[in-house]
């Protein structure tokens, strides 16, 4: 399997933003996007990739929460 | 560049979905990205362990092929078409996952239309939409990359460079 899981912006400061997954929140650099405070994003090693739908969002974060149940 | 090196560069994007299923340690993940970037020795073995399901659906294709799993010819077949045709015909997980997450985990030819440090913002077709699409991605694999490159693209990693402006 080769799927992210898509956080949510909850603070922009300056090129960074705050992204939360629920159990924990991380930074990452916002470079080049037009993102704002409660836009779902995709983000790989510290870099947001991409935004994404809030609907697809959600259900990828249920998928994960899926897979990972599964996993353990 | 080994096969073994070949491999890991295109699939180590998705080490970072192993570490976040905690089937690999922070520890592991650095020590396959320095094996990536310099080229260095890992078994076959240890890959096969790490990245199974690969492993599952490179097998099949090797079968098909009449050719042994880790021939250059068919891991190259694998990353360049046959894992795109996996996600598209939504094997697997890919039954459930919504189109955007499938989209990023489709391997693509784009083009590098800004630099800024080490990341690169390409533009490609999504294959769905058709419509022209802009990501950000690490430039870790393709140092040299620059604007107007043509790069295959991995999640958030350029892998090569496989056309010059």
């Amino acid at each position: 399997m080769c799927l992210a899981i898509p956080g949510k912006v909850v603070k922009i400061k300056g090129d960074s933003a705050i992204v939360d997954y629920g159990e924990e929140q991380r930074e990452a650099r916002l470079i080049g996007k037009d993102i704002k405070v409660g836009d779902y994003v995709v983000v790989q090693n510290k870099l947001i990739l991409l935004k994404m739908p809030e609907e697809q969002a959600l259900e990828s974060i249920r998928l994960w929460k899926e897979a990972i149940q599964n996993e353990g | 560049m080994k096969v073994e090196n070949f491999f890991l560069r295109y699939a180590y994007p998705c080490a970072y979905i192993l570490l976040q299923m905690k089937g690999i340690s922070q520890q592991q993940l650095h020590e396959l990205e320095d094996i990536a970037v310099n080229n260095k020795y890992i078994s076959r073995e240890r890959l096969e362990k790490i990245f199974h399901n690969a492993f599952h659906y490179i097998g099949e294709l090797a079968k098909k092929r009449k050719k042994d799993k880790w021939s250059l010819e068919v891991i190259r077949e694998y990353f360049y078409s046959y894992h795109n045709k996996i996600i598209d015909e939504k094997r697997g997980i890919y039954s459930k996952t919504p189109m955007m997450l499938n989209e990023i985990s489709r391997v693509e030819i784009a083009k590098v239309i800004k630099k800024i440090d080490d990341v690169l913002i390409v533009e490609y077709i999504d294959k769905n939409s058709h419509k022209i699409k802009n990501r950000n991605v690490h430039n870790t694999f393709v140092k040299n990359a620059k604007v107007g490159d043509s790069v295959t693209i991995h999640y958030g990693y350029a892998v090569e460079i496989v056309g010059s402006s």
